[in-house]
């Protein structure tokens, strides 16, 4: 066992882990954030997607103790409550959930995107959730919850 | 048609806030005290009896707290298929055997106090194997001499129906409509293919996931990712010989299920563990567990044989039916009913014969999943549509239209068979198939691409288009039920209890909506509780397309009922007759003297004023026919003649929904099928190896990601089923029907071979692009 | 499921070899870990060491030297896929990069776990002999080079030796070189059934000075650099019945194992010889400036 620490949705947080917990487990068990989840185990699903200093990763293939000393950003730490991040909202508005279970993996590709690239065309969507699988909507109101969610960001719409 | 305030409008979804926000929400998003982890021992053999199991290793491994094998679970021959009552699928099935009959198959099962202590467990169960010779061919499973997969003596059928496990037969099915012998004799065209589908998995994304606990009564609670908690809290009690009392079964969110988890495939092995050890029990299977030990599509070999007329008459529909069930049997003669009963009604054919048998291999088990028979069906008749056209030289658009059910006509097909066996009359209600054919043709530009790539140069790419009719009844006519209370509160709003299992398709806010709109209450108004035996009343469940529908029907019941207590109690303290009274924006209005009353006040005065009462209702309703919703599905596709890679390019389904209460969800059904079907039809399958699967992950297993997508159009054609809430029908699985048919149509208008075995894989399209090349070389 | 190991976090390559060393066969690297831990939870391999070289500076480096490109074995395919430099000058890893697993994959796992892995179905590795690619590894004896083409010795087998592979060198193309890569897979998140990378290198009389033609994806053991392809190109003007016989040629080179899962023997080899040809004739025009 050891300790590590970490940023977790902006709170430092330390905990013990052994070598072999995956970021994953540590998320959902250890923080008791549920948000992130699992699907296959094997990088192919993202319902498993945190950002890891701002970049999208699989914590289904990570390592806690690689995480040691870093930021993550998991669905817990989009949005609040009150004020829902704008791709949240899209997300509802479009229609882009069905059972919701991708939906968190989703988001946070998404977001990861829009950081960097505040004006996607459909190609470089389409591209940003490709390892984000989704069984219930065929990807349509996806797409197009993430290009409102743009549109909005870039206060071109409401 | 009527105006709605709510219904018809793509209100959001209830539960999307929640679910964006990731909130701990699915079955495995709680953690229990002193809960403890269970993992599934399965066979490594496709077919073997256990001489002997030797769990005392692993009971003595600290933090095992219990094993179970056959040794030591009651033998109670059940199904897990989540259906009605008596269940007309074969009892085949115990929780555990000394018998594997697939790899995969449940051998044993251990709770330990870590994941990773139960793994260790299983690795320390020493089975002793004798292995049996298997058999994986459905068309040599009945052959006399093949090996007997349930040739134990206590399996059986409940119901009267045909089953001969002795010869892996457990299910026949014959239909005869008119004379189809002579319909042949009248065509002036007959065409004949043998169409096969293949296996294939939900993919849903949550795994199934099941947590069990005793509360502190002693009483069972399941907390599991159900499509079907009442038959799932039957199924447990039954297998583990408890009276339903004893068990209360609670569906959170579900991570998708189409038809995958309709089945008992945690529950019962995670319940009986917590009664073995007083202790909560958690099991989520694994991705690959998911693959190969939940269930899967049955894969059918369909004879069909057809003929016409020059004028585009269809003369006679002869189908012969070989459905692969797997191991085990688990909707094994629905879902092969349904192939002939919910899919030929379609055709305004007088002549039909359908014979089809069921068997049992030694591969996965197939069960309930989207499409459900009717799907394989239309496979075969989109194919044999396509062909006769083009035989006669007709365009598919007509062709399709001049045979296919119009409103107000009935199918021999409807009385001869339903999914469960004899038929009932019924007639079509409401049908937008022709505007349905029109429009879709009109926004996909059908004629015009048709012409367009009729003409195209010869190169590497070629493009084409195909197009099919579907239809899909949906319910267990007769048989499902759904029931919802409804109780109202002091600031006149409701809670509204069902048991129709939201799965991600959005029923808890379509029924809300429905019930909304019966009471002329804002949504907000309306507080659902999706179920808990304990609480919400019994409910068929998610499966068979049936919940707007008939959970819709049960709904505006129940706000008829309320509607009455309302008026009944405003009319005492308008002191007015109930029948000037009527419901206008959460209040009551006398039509007569303009008073008018708010919800709230009437809730209030019932509650605690004058002869107090909760304004409460339950009110069911049973399924009393299979209403019909119709597509027309178009495709454009690419075939690249060198890499035999197939690309859609765009598709286009419109649909006879009837009242799409939730446009934006109804969308969101097509979409989700259409994708589903291209996935399937293009890159999905599993690969075996003596019964073994390869490929149990989505590395392997290929479903489709964003840029996979084709540019794809819904459209909702406006119709009104009079027999459904609001005039709505079913949504849930009809687009995903007509895929496979629609792709082989476009596939065959692009480079005239036509495939009729699924799926249409690169090396498969290349192989016969091939063949023809040298079989035209050396004519 | 993941079975107990330890882990270590070295600072430097020195550390990290001697780690590798002392633990031999019972230790592994991991860089991103998105080969290695997929294989340690289907319990292909069981470690019982693992030696994490993402603490150590310098194997994270993307340099141009003169004509020649140094990568560090730990730079992850997202910094890769990001540098201008690589874009502009290195266009056929840009290209081979790009549709590599997921942005998500890409954010974690390095160029040196590509290679070392050593599965047929990389994409890297095609790109990057085309381009010449030599490796400089590390041990406790000190450093060697070895060309990347001679570093596979089979399904995941490498001539590395309780050792690290430091760096990954490799040419600039010459000016009037093409250079291609295409991948043939089931859907766009897919290993490779076929990907075959090229480059044409044309004199100012438009003979072919130098040709690569390097395809993998199962069509071997390993990766296949048809000599005898390139043979027929070179010294010649390059036209479309030229790369036809090229492609033939690279073709009878395969040795496919049976059945895999993505795809059988026989239509690898057919598909790999049309790859071959459509990622010639796009070199070509790529030369010519028509793509
Ligand atoms: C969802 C998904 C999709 C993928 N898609 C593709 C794809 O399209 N194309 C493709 O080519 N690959 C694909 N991959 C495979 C994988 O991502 C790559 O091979 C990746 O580059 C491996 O790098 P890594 O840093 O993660 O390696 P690791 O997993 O850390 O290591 C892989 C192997 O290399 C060894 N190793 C790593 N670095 C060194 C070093 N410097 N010195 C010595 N040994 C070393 C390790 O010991 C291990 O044996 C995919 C993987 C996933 C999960
Ligand atoms: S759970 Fe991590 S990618 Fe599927
Ligand atoms: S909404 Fe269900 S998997 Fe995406």
């Amino acid at each position: 066992m050891r300790e590590i620490e970490f940023t977790v949705n902006g709170r430092k947080r330390k905990v013990l882990v052994r070598p072999k917990d995956l970021l994953l487990n540590v998320i959902r068990d250890e923080l008791g954030l549920k948000g992130t989840k699992y699907g296959c185990g094997t990088g192919e699903c993202g319902a498993c997607t945190v950002l890891l200093d701002g970049r999208p990763v699989l914590s289904c293939l990570t390592l806690a103790v690689a995480a040691d000393g870093r930021n993550i950003t998991t669905i817990e730490g989009i949005g609040t409550d009150e004020n829902l991040h704008p791709i949240q909202q899209a997300f509802i508005d479009a229609g882009a959930i069905q059972c919701g279970y991708c939906t968190p993996g989703m988001i946070i590709s998404a977001k990861a995107l829009l950081d960097r690239n505040p004006n996607p065309t459909e190609e470089e969507i389409r591209r940003a959730i490709k390892g984000n699988l989704c069984r219930c909507t065929g990807y349509v109101k996806i797409i197009a919850a993430i290009q409102l969610a743009a549109k909005r960001m870039r206060g071109e719409t409401t | 048609m009527r105006e709605f305030k709510i219904v018809g409008k793509s209100v959001k979804k209830i539960d999307a806030g929640l679910l964006a926000q990731g909130k701990p929400l699915f079955t495995d998003d709680v953690k229990f005290e002193d809960m403890l982890h269970a993992r599934i021992l399965w066979s490594p053999h496709a077919h073997a009896r256990i001489r002997n199991i030797d769990t005392s290793e692993a009971e003595a491994l600290p933090g095992v707290h219990a094993v179970l094998c056959y040794k030591n679970v009651p033998r109670v021959p059940h199904t897990s298929a989540g259906q009605g009552w008596p269940e007309p699928s074969p009892y085949d099935m115990v929780m555990f055997d000394n018998k594997v009959r697939y790899v995969g198959d449940r051998v044993a099962a251990v709770a330990a106090e870590t994941e990773e202590i139960a793994e260790k467990a299983l690795r320390l169960i020493k089975v002793d194997y004798e292995i049996l010779p298997a058999i994986f061919d459905p068309e040599k499973a009945m052959e006399e001499g093949a090996p007997v997969i349930h040739d134990e003596p206590d399996c059986r059928q409940v119901l009267p129906l045909f089953y001969d496990p002795k010869h892996n037969h457990c299910a026949h099915i014959e239909v005869k409509t008119g004379d189809p012998d002579r319909g042949l004799q009248e065509a002036d065209i007959v065409v004949e293919h043998t169409v096969k589908n293949h296996y294939a998995q939900h993919c849903a994304l949550e795994p199934h996931s099941c947590i069990s606990y005793l509360d502190p009564m002693g009483r069972l609670v399941v907390r599991s990712s159900t499509q079907v908690p009442y038959y799932a809290r039957r199924i447990i009690a039954q297998c583990l010989q408890l009276p339903e009392r004893m068990v209360r079964v609670i569906k959170p969110r579900i991570g998708g299920g189409f038809g995958s988890k309709q089945e008992i495939v945690v529950e019962d092995v995670c319940a009986m563990l917590t009664l073995r050890t007083r202790r909560p029990v958690r099991l989520v299977f694994t991705r690959p567990e998911v693959f190969v030990s939940t269930r899967t599509r049955h894969p059918m070999v369909m004879r069909v044989k057809t003929g016409a007329k020059k004028d585009g008459t269809v003369t006679a529909i002869k189908m012969r039916v070989i459905s692969n069930t797997g191991a085990y049997g688990p909707h094994c003669m629905t879902v092969l009913g349904s192939t002939c009963a919910k899919t030929l009604p379609l055709y305004r054919c007088p002549n039909i014969e359908f014979i089809g048998d069921t068997v049992y291999t030694n591969l996965l088990n197939a069960g309930a999943y989207r499409g459900y028979g009717v799907l394989q069906g239309t496979f075969a008749m989109g194919i044999m549509m396509d062909e006769m056209a083009h035989a006669i030289g007709m365009d598919p658009i007509e062709f399709w239209k001049k045979n296919t059910i119009r409103v107000g006509e009935t199918s021999p097909i409807f009385s001869a068979l339903s999914e469960i066996g004899k038929g009932a009359e019924q007639k079509v209600d409401s049908c937008a198939l022709p505007e349905c054919i029109d429009r879709g043709a009109e926004a996909f530009r059908w004629r015009e691409k048709r012409e367009r790539y009729r003409n195209q140069p010869d190169g590497p790419i070629r493009r084409g288009v195909g197009m099919v009719c579907t239809v899909h009844g949906g319910t267990v006519a007769l048989l499902d039920a759904s029931s919802v209370t409804a109780k109202m509160n002091e600031d006149g709003s409701f809670n509204l209890l069902i048991s129709a299992s939201d799965v991600g398709g959005g029923c808890d806010t379509v029924l809300s909506q429905i019930f909304a709109e019966a009471l002329d209450i804002p949504l907000d108004d309306v507080v659902v509780y999706p179920t808990d035996t304990d609480v919400t009343p019994y409910d068929k469940g998610a499966y068979a397309s049936g919940t707007t529908y008939l959970s819709g029907l049960a709904v505006i019941k129940t706000a008829e009922e309320i509607k009455k207590q309302i008026f009944k109690v405003a009319s005492e303290m308008l002191n007015e007759p109930p029948e000037n009274l009527k419901l206008e924006n959460k209040g009551v209005v006398s039509v007569k003297s303009g008073n008018r009353l708010e919800f709230s006040q009437i809730a209030r005065r019932s509650l605690y004023s004058k002869n107090q009462t909760q304004i409460a209702a339950t009110a069911s309703e049973y399924s009393r026919l299979h209403p019909q919703t119709f597509t027309a599905q178009f495709a454009e596709v690419e075939v690249d003649m060198e890499t035999g890679q197939v690309k859609v390019i765009s598709y286009v389904c419109a649909v006879d929904c009837g009242t799409a209460i939730n446009p934006t969800l109804a969308e969101g059904q097509v979409e989700g099928s259409i994708i589903n079907g291209i996935s399937y039809a293009l890159t999905e399958k599993f690969v075996f190896e003596n019964g073994r699967v390869l490929n149990p992950n989505f590395r392997d297993y290929k479903i489709f990601s964003a840029p996979d997508i084709p540019e794809i159009k819904t459209i909702l054609v406006p119709s009104y089923d009079p027999t459904g809430p609001f005039g709505a029908k079913p949504i849930g699985e009809p687009a995903m029907d007509g895929v496979l048919p629609t792709i082989s149509n476009a596939i065959y208008n692009a480079i005239g071979i036509r495939f009729t075995e699924s799926p249409f894989t690169p090396e498969k399209v290349l192989r016969a692009i091939k063949l023809r090349k040298s079989n035209r070389a050396q004519p | 499921m993941l079975w107990d190991f330890e882990y270590f976090e070295p600072a430097n390559i020195t550390e990290a070899v001697s780690l590798l060393q002392k633990y031999g066969d019972e230790a592994r690297v991991i860089a991103g870990g998105t080969d290695l831990l997929v294989d340690m939870k289907n319990e292909k391999i069981q470690p019982k060491f693992l030696v994490s070289i993402m603490k150590i500076p310098e194997l994270k480096c993307i340099v141009e030297d003169g004509a020649e490109l140094s990568i560090g074995a730990a730079t992850t395919l997202a910094e890769i896929e990001e540098s201008r430099l690589i874009k502009e000058r290195y266009g056929l890893i840009h290209e081979a990069v790009k549709e590599l697993g997921t942005v998500q994959v890409r954010n974690m796992a390095t160029i040196g776990g590509n290679i070392c892995n050593a599965i047929p179905s990389a994409d890297l590795p095609p790109a990057l002999v085309a381009l010449d690619a030599r490796l400089k590894i590390v041990g406790v004896n000190g450093e060697r080079t070895l060309p990347l083409e001679e570093f596979f010795l089979g399904v995941r087998k490498t001539k590395l030796k309780n050792e690290l592979l430091k760096e990954i060198v490799v040419r600039r193309p010459p000016e009037r070189s093409g250079t291609a890569f295409i991948k043939l897979a089931r859907t766009s998140e897919d290993l490779a059934i076929v990907n075959v990378a090229v480059r044409i290198t044309l004199n100012k009389d438009n003979i072919c000075e130098e040709a690569r033609i390097v395809v993998g994806g199962g069509i071997g053991p390993t990766l296949l650099r048809s000599r005898e392809a390139e043979k027929i190109i070179e010294g010649r003007r390059v036209d479309e019945e030229i790369i036809n016989r090229a492609a033939e040629v690279t073709s009878q080179g395969f040795q496919c194992r049976r059945d895999s899962i993505r795809a059988p023997p026989e239509y690898k080899i057919e598909v790999g010889k049309v790859l071959v040809k459509r990622a010639l004739m796009k070199a070509l025009r790529r030369v010519n400036g028509e793509e």
